[in-house]
C-alpha cells in the first residue's frame, strides 16, 4: 500500500496506515504542540486517534505566534 | 497619579475579575526581553496572541521562544482568528485557538478589505453566532456600526470590540462621535476599543468617553522605546477611566467665569 497526502502543501508518501496521531508522531511534533485540520476540517487531538488518512488528504498543522 | 480603585472598578468578562483594562498586543516586539519587560510595566492581564500554519519542515519553526515567554507570563491569552476571509475559516481557527491556548475566549476576526483591513460585518455575524453555540466568549472586532453592535449581541455576543481606525494606522479615534453613540446605545455590553490606537491620548480619549477597555499593539511594538511607551499607556487608560468615572463636564460655545468675583475689581 502506498498513498501520497499533502503536508502543509508538501507531497509526502505514506507507505502503511497511518492515523493522524501516528503521522503527527512521524513529524517529530508533540501532538500538544499543534492543532491539526484534514481539508479544512479542525480534527481535534483527541481524535486524531481514529483519523485514517486517505489519499490526496491535505493535513495542515497550526502553532501559536504572537499576534495582536 | 491617582489611579482608579481596583478592589472596587474591576474589569469582569465572564466569572474573570480584572484589574487592568488594558488588553495588549504581542506581535511585532524587537525582541522576546522586551516584550516581557513590555508585559511587566504595563500591568495588562490579558495577552493576544495568534495561530499560524506551519511550514512543509516543521523542525525550522522558531515561534516556540515566544510563546514560552508568554505563557510563563501566567497573563490570560485571548487568542484572534487573523488572517481569515469567511465564517468558516473563523470558526475552524478558533476551534484550533481553543486547543492550543487552553480557553474559550476569542477574538473573532474576519477581515473583508485588504487595504483597511476592515472587518467583513457580513461574515462576523454568523461566525460569531456558530462560536457563541460551540461555548466560546467572543470578542468581536468589529466597526462602529450600531446595527452590527446589535446583531452581535443578538447572536450572543456579551463584548463588543469596534474599530477606532484601521489596524495598525494609529489614527486615533476617527469617529469619535460614532463610538459615543455606540457606548449609549450598548450601556449593558462590555465594549473595548480595539486597533487603530497610535498615541496613549487615544487611549485616554476612548476611556473618557466609557469605554472599558482598550486593546492595542502597534503602538507600544513600534515605538522607539516599547517599554516606556507601555507605561504611557497604563498610565493614560487609568487617567481615562478615572476621568469618565468622576465625570466630565459637558462642553459649552460660551464662557463662564470660574473665579467667583463680583462685577469688576476696579469698577464700582
Amino acid at each position: 500500500m502506498q498513498i501520497n497526502i499533502f503536508f502543509n502543501g508538501r507531497v509526502q508518501t505514506l507507505s502503511q496506515e497511518t492515523s493522524l496521531a501516528d503521522f503527527i508522531e512521524l513529524q517529530g511534533l508533540a501532538q500538544t504542540a499543534c492543532a491539526t485540520a484534514v481539508n479544512g476540517q479542525f480534527v481535534a487531538r483527541a481524535d486524531r486517534i481514529r483519523y485514517v488518512l486517505k489519499p490526496q488528504d491535505q493535513v495542515m498543522t497550526f502553532e501559536p505566534i504572537t499576534g495582536g | 497619579m491617582h489611579r482608579p480603585d481596583t478592589t472596587t472598578d474591576e474589569l469582569v468578562i465572564g466569572d474573570l475579575r480584572l484589574k487592568s483594562r488594558f488588553l495588549m498586543g504581542t506581535a511585532g516586539y524587537p525582541s522576546p526581553q522586551v516584550l516581557d519587560h513590555a508585559i511587566s510595566v504595563s500591568g495588562t492581564e490579558v495577552l493576544t496572541m495568534g495561530i499560524k500554519r506551519q511550514a512543509a519542515n516543521v523542525a525550522a519553526q522558531g515561534g516556540e521562544s515566544w510563546w514560552n515567554l508568554i505563557r510563563a507570563s501566567g497573563r490570560h491569552i485571548l487568542p484572534n482568528t487573523a488572517g481569515c476571509r469567511t465564517a468558516q475559516e473563523a470558526i475552524t481557527l478558533a476551534q484550533m485557538a481553543r486547543e492550543l491556548f487552553g480557553t474559550h475566549w476569542i477574538k473573532l476576526e474576519v477581515v473583508g478589505d485588504d487595504y483597511t483591513l476592515q472587518p467583513d460585518t457580513f461574515e462576523l455575524v454568523p461566525a460569531a453566532k456558530a462560536l457563541v453555540a460551540l461555548g466560546f466568549e467572543v470578542f468581536p472586532y468589529c466597526t462602529e456600526d450600531l446595527l452590527v453592535g446589535q446583531r452581535l449581541i443578538d447572536v450572543g455576543c456579551r463584548i463588543l470590540m469596534p474599530w477606532a481606525a484601521p489596524i495598525g494606522s494609529g489614527q486615533g479615534l476617527v469617529h469619535k462621535d460614532a463610538l459615543i453613540r455606540f457606548r449609549e446605545r450598548f450601556p449593558d455590553t462590555l465594549l473595548i476599543v480595539d486597533a487603530g490606537i497610535g498615541a496613549p491620548s487615544h487611549a485616554c480619549e476612548a476611556m473618557e468617553i466609557g469605554f472599558d477597555a482598550v486593546l492595542l499593539n502597534s503602538a507600544i511594538a513600534q515605538a522607539r522605546d516599547p517599554v516606556g511607551m507601555a507605561a504611557a499607556f497604563r498610565d493614560a487608560i487609568c487617567a481615562g477611566r478615572s476621568g469618565f468615572q468622576a465625570g466630565i463636564i459637558t462642553p459649552q460655545p460660551f464662557a463662564t467665569p470660574s473665579t467667583p468675583v463680583t462685577g469688576q475689581p476696579f469698577t464700582l
